[in-house]
């Protein structure tokens, strides 16, 4: 059913952490003549799916131009093993058509709903960030389009600088229509994961360094429920494609994933959450790690999109939602951010619903989250006292060379950023550059004056 | 089993497409923009393994539009099945359109239906089996102020549709045809509507799931017979003071 503009909805959009609201417009459009140059001023920004912790996908009084219909597989090369998408597509479908193929993309975030663009666009990790870097490292090319410059071709050799900015850009240089990937052969449907246990967590951040050499994925799991001896203890998981024939998987293997949804997240009105349920959870979770610590088997699509079995862990923060705090820190830095966050915690009553870290590496540019070091993520729930935590953590990684992820905090503020990220004005500059008006905005890019 | 989907790109007929491609249907394809259609071909190609052909044609130009559907389906091989998912409607038809955007919206909601199936028809009565399978809209139910044109369009869809039917009776063709409701589709977004809404994939299922039926008629989602039913029926007095 055709009309010759496309309709909009007023839309209540919230960012996934529950930190961030606001009124906008939302676009839906699903045919490429929508994609014309005009005189926009905008402000306008691209949707993928709406997932971001943090506000990148709206703008109060702006619109959200929501690319799901554009979700489509366009060309395979099974040779090179390059897939040509459309940015609406979500990481599930696409890797369901790729594992058909015998191929997977190895930098994938965890769950399956995400959008190629949004991964673009954030230039997301994956599992194991010290072998595969970012998601760009695995676009070959993309293709962009700008209300004032129509659509461009980019790739590390056709508009260089342009293609960098976009890959982290946020979603500030224009919708990412179209990309391709280079994918990775895969050698098994399954993969064979293993929990160590370690009883403090430098111990654990020693094991996971290591891990990441030698393993296909790795990452650690950390108890930080309270301050007590235990503080920090947990497990290193590493995981290795099994080889063919090694074990047999059951189930359903391209079964849809759940839905997931900033809103959906959002439906229980009471927070479950607190610094007793956690501690019980954790004793639940550790009991749950036995089959692992022997070694068990897991379904590749499992292995990298854990969310999908857990993501009632969402719900759980009720309405309020949550704050995460993901940096990147020297592994020498590392004892003394645990130690301020033990010593904190031992004072007061926050509750550290979750702690996890993966190990990277990689040069740092412009606002993209990389570095070499140790990624360490932290879940707290959203209230008064874990706002007093996340701007106590802020001074510590200021303090201690760390660079915090911005996709992934809603109240992350500028000077912050600007302390952290020496890249960040060459980033304003260029996007600035780029787009005069600043058609692209987004709550975000205000916030950080990008 | 080989099959033309006018109207392909976008809403239904794009995930009826995709439901008749993971049944393992050949497809033509025909629609506007040969850029939705390239992306859908392509994508119909490697996900489902079909062979899927596109045309990009311009369904405001009826004669035009009708022989190129009919050369290209010519050069695809025998069809079996016609679907019709096409329509256009314009939020300012509301009784005094220009001559020109009223013909658009009766070419491309009428006569292109009945020009393309004019053309294939005589191929579909040599078959054992064959499927036309229409779509109109509970717009068609009662004329009223909004989607003036659009509404008599397709409540002239309806009557031919009823006349094929009532004309392959006794052949191998089933002619089958939907009165949609409300269908999450660009036609739709955004608005505020009184009853719940389906998806385009809701749609399209339930027109695979059909397809050896001889169901000849049917509302879609079926409760929307029952407020067909009321509205056709609402006493003048009433209906007149209405604001939909």
């Amino acid at each position: 059913m055709a009309q010759r503009t496309p309709p909009f909805a007023r839309s209540r959009f919230v960012s996934f952490d529950g930190g961030v609201s606001a009124e906008g417009l939302l676009l839906r459009p699903d045919r490429y003549r929508f994609w014309t140059p005009s005189m926009s001023t905008g402000p306008l920004i691209p949707r993928g799916s709406g997932l971001s912790y943090a506000a990148a996908s709206f703008c109060g009084g702006g619109q959200s131009v929501e690319h799901c219909a554009f979700n489509r597989i366009l060309d395979y090369d099974s040779r090179r093993r390059v897939v040509e998408v459309e940015a609406g597509i979500e990481l599930f479908p696409l890797h369901s058509f790729l594992s058909s193929h015998g191929s997977y993309l190895p930098v994938q975030p965890g769950h399956g709903r995400i959008s190629v663009g949004g991964c673009i666009a954030a230039d997301v990790h994956g599992k194991n960030h010290v072998r595969d870097g970012t998601f760009m490292s695995q676009v070959e090319s993309l293709t962009l389009f700008h209300p004032s410059h129509g659509m461009l071709d980019l790739s590390r050799e056709r508009e260089p600088e342009l293609f960098r900015l976009t890959c982290g850009g946020l979603g500030l240089t224009g919708h990412i229509i179209r990309a391709r990937l280079r994918a990775e052969p895969m050698s098994s449907t399954a993969v064979e994961l293993k929990a160590v246990a370690f009883s403090d967590a430098l111990t654990g951040l020693a094991q996971l360094e290591h891990a990441a050499r030698e393993a296909d994925f790795a990452y650690t799991w950390h108890d930080m429920a309270n301050a007590a001896k235990s503080f920090g203890s947990g497990y290193v998981y590493h995981a290795r494609f099994l080889r063919d024939g090694d074990g047999v998987l059951s189930g359903t293997p391209h079964s849809e994933p759940p839905h997931l949804s900033a809103i959906g997240r959002a439906a229980w009105r009471i927070p479950l959450l607190n610094s007793v349920s956690v501690r019980a959870l954790n004793v639940l979770y550790r009991r749950q790690q036995r089959a692992a610590l022997a070694g068990k088997t897991l379904a590749l699509k499992d292995a990298l999109f854990p969310i999908h079995g857990v993501q009632l862990y969402f719900k759980l923060f009720g309405a309020r939602g949550f704050h995460e705090c993901q940096v990147i820190l020297p592994l020498r830095a590392m004892g003394e951010y645990l130690e301020a966050i033990r010593t904190y915690i031992h004072r007061r009553r926050i509750a550290i619903t979750l702690a996890s870290a993966k190990a990277f590496d990689g040069e740092r540019e412009l606002l993209r989250f990389t570095g070499r070091g140790i990624c360490f993520a932290l879940n707290v729930p959203r209230d008064k006292a874990g706002h007093e935590f996340m701007a106590f953590l802020d001074e510590r990684v200021t303090a201690l060379g760390g660079v915090p992820n911005i996709i992934k905090d809603s109240r992350l503020p500028r000077a912050v950023v600007d302390a952290c990220y020496p890249g960040a004005g060459k980033f304003r500059a260029a996007v600035r550059a780029f787009d005069p008006k600043r058609v692209f905005r987004s709550e975000l890019s205000e916030r950080l004056g990008l | 089993m080989r099959a033309l989907v006018v109207g392909a790109s976008a809403g239904v007929g794009r995930a009826l497409c995709e439901a008749l491609a993971a049944r393992g249907v050949a497809l033509l394809l025909v629609a506007s923009d040969e850029r939705d259609l390239g992306a859908l071909a392509a994508h119909l190609r490697l996900v489902h393994g079909v062979e899927a052909r596109s045309l990009a044609a311009d369904a405001t130009r009826v004669a035009e539009f009708v022989e190129q559907v009919g050369k290209a389906a010519a050069a695809f091989g025998p069809i079996d099945s016609l679907y019709f998912p096409i329509g256009a409607s314009l939020v300012e038809d509301r009784g005094l359109l220009g001559i020109i955007q009223m013909r658009t919206i009766l070419d491309c909601n009428l006569a292109v239906v009945i020009g393309v199936t004019t053309c294939i028809l005589p191929e579909l009565l040599t078959l054992p089996r064959a499927n036309i399978v229409g779509f109109g809209s509970i717009a068609a139910v009662r004329g009223r102020k909004a989607n003036v044109v659009y509404s008599a369009a397709k409540r002239g869809l309806e009557s031919y549709f009823e006349s094929l039917r009532h004309l392959t009776a006794n052949t191998g063709v089933r002619v089958q045809f939907y009165r949609l409701g409300y269908v999450a589709t660009q036609q739709s977004f955004g608005q505020r509507l009184l009853f719940p809404i389906v998806t385009p994939q809701n749609v399209a299922r339930e027109v695979v799931r059909n397809l050896d039926k001889d169901i000849g008629k049917r509302f879609f989602p079926r409760y929307w017979s029952v407020i067909a039913f009321v509205v056709a029926r609402l006493p003048w007095s009433i209906f007149k003071r209405l604001d939909f």
